[in-house]
């Protein structure tokens, strides 16, 4: 089996703070997949080794047969908190359009095929009637929804989205993971969560990651497990799996 | 204003250095509103004012040897964006530091290297605080091969430039080398900065560099009309201040600072909600 991305034994520290020991998880084509853990329990730190923006120090990972920094072009990344100047005059279009830029492109204007996948992925993401208005005028929901629209716009083979409806209402989260159900269907993606009552709703399988890691099936996932995972500190949610 | 204005009008048309003085106007603004803008939505103004005094170094040096002060500029002001560019790559917890550390030494080195030239030192003040009304046919040259320097790479890396201005991390994903487009920018600014440098010398170019920039950001949607406005208000900013300054012999450069502080000031209070 090939498999998308393929982490082998990877262990990462910040110094003396040990982040990650012997990580292995291996994730299969048009897999959709959480990642939940503790916060500081590694999971952005998975995401950027996963990205190439990381090297660890010890154990491999590959991303579609490639090294990571190779293969990164061909995955779409939501950020949890995207680091920009909010007073940057920029409008919607042009941060979705900015998606599909890469090493080669030159000169101020897009070729029509990124115009037609930047058009594409603003309507799926409901974003046309507000193409032209700057980010400044934005709420955290549409905000959201730009970054994954920016995403989505490289026409990726992966998607990775770093807790990407950490800023948003329950409504909001609900139509965010119903249109990635749809994209699953020929992408694969990686969730990174803290609320695994919600995710376990729409993914496949679960990574518990703290420090070390352990997956489970969703129906798997019970109250022990997440005593485990987060050291017993809190009361088990109820949540119904719906596998797709 | 009434009274300024025929008596500017009057020298315009019988004084050459006036008009070279508002082709130099014109022509430094084009390159201050491109560099500035990716100065004010990069946050990058210390590092830009470090670039700026650094140039001093260069500018003595070709003081000493006896060249022209502005081609020995040009050198060092590259340099000065490439070390600048390379500590703020590698040594990012220490930035602050360093950056005022190369500032400092730049102009160190300057003053050591005007002070052991022959002669009257009097164009010190001009390189620290410019001299619009001295600038010669040869510098308008300089000024105007920058100018076509900076539009053509601006042109060709406009979008390599915006990614990297806007998420850096995000541009890296997506393939680009962040850290060589990073010090191309940061060339490109610096030459901008050795533009500036006749009309209000390197003490006061960050202040052109960023106010209108800065202005034009509170009046447009997308960076690339932010550019034009901010070429556009650095042209109001010193064209005005080279008219105020000129009846009550004003330096000009100052003039021109305050004109662009005082465009600034305006623009926050009256006009934050319009973006065209």
């Amino acid at each position: 089996m090939n498999y998308v991305i393929d982490i082998e034994n990877v262990s990462f520290d910040y110094g003396a703070v040990p982040v990650l020991e012997n990580v292995s998880l291996k994730i299969g084509e048009e897999e959709f997949i959480g990642l939940i853990g503790p916060n500081a329990g590694g999971k952005t730190t998975l995401v950027r080794l996963v990205l190439g923006l990381l090297q660890p120090h010890s154990g491999r990972i590959t991303v579609l047969g490639e090294a990571p920094e190779q293969a990164r072009t061909r995955i779409g990344y939501v950020p949890q908190y995207p680091i920009f100047n909010r007073a940057f005059p920029i409008t919607v279009k042009e941060t979705v359009l900015m998606g599909s830029i890469d090493a080669d492109d030159h000169f101020g204007s897009y070729s029509a095929r990124q115009r037609q996948a930047g058009d594409q992925v603003m309507d799926v993401m409901g974003l046309h009637g507000i193409a032209n208005q700057p980010l400044l005028n934005l709420s955290g929901g549409q905000l959201q929804r730009v970054w994954i629209a920016r995403a989505l716009c490289s026409q990726p083979e992966i998607l990775v989205l770093d807790e990407p409806t950490a800023s948003i209402d329950v409504r909001a989260e609900e139509d965010i993971f119903a249109l990635l159900k749809e994209y699953n269907a020929h992408m694969t993606i990686l969730v990174v969560s803290h609320d695994i009552a919600f995710i376990s709703s729409y993914v496949h399988r679960v990574a518990c990651l703290n420090q070390t890691l352990i997956c489970h099936d969703v129906e798997a996932i019970d109250g022990k497990t997440v005593e485990e995972l987060y050291g017993g500190h809190v009361s088990m949610i109820h949540h119904e799996h719906g596998h797709a | 204003m009434n009274m300024v204005m025929p008596e500017f009008i009057t020298a315009l048309i019988e004084y050459r250095f006036l008009q070279n003085a508002l082709l130099a106007c014109v022509l430094a603004s084009i390159g201050c509103g491109i560099a500035g803008s990716y100065v004010v939505v990069k946050r990058i103004g210390f590092l830009s004012g470090g670039i700026a005094h650094t140039v001093l170094a260069g500018m003595g040096i070709a003081y000493f040897m006896n060249i022209d002060p502005m081609i020995g500029a040009v050198p060092a002001a590259l340099i000065a964006a490439i070390l600048i560019g390379v500590v703020k790559l590698n040594w990012k917890q220490d930035e602050d530091i360093l950056i005022a550390a190369v500032w400092s030494a730049g102009m160190a080195i300057g003053i050591v290297f005007i002070s052991r030239s022959p002669g009257y030192n009097v164009d010190l003040m001009s390189y620290l605080f410019g001299n619009i009304l001295l600038v010669s046919r040869q510098g308008l040259l300089q000024m105007l091969l920058l100018d076509v320097l900076l539009v053509c790479v601006v042109y060709v890396y406009y979008r390599q430039f915006l990614i990297m201005a806007f998420d850096e991390e995000f541009a890296q994903i997506r393939g680009i080398r962040v850290d060589l487009v990073y010090i191309l920018l940061l060339c490109l600014i610096a030459l901008s900065i050795v533009l500036m440098i006749q009309m209000v010398g390197l003490v006061l170019v960050m202040a052109l560099l960023i106010l209108p920039a800065a202005s034009a950001a509170q009046l447009t949607r997308s960076f690339s009309s932010m550019i034009l406005a901010a070429v556009l208000i650095c042209l109001i900013a010193t064209i005005s201040g080279l008219v105020i300054s000129y009846s009550p012999d004003l330096p000009s450069g100052a003039t021109m600072v305050l004109t662009a502080g005082l465009i600034y000031v305006f623009v926050l209070i009256f006009a934050r909600r319009v973006r065209y």
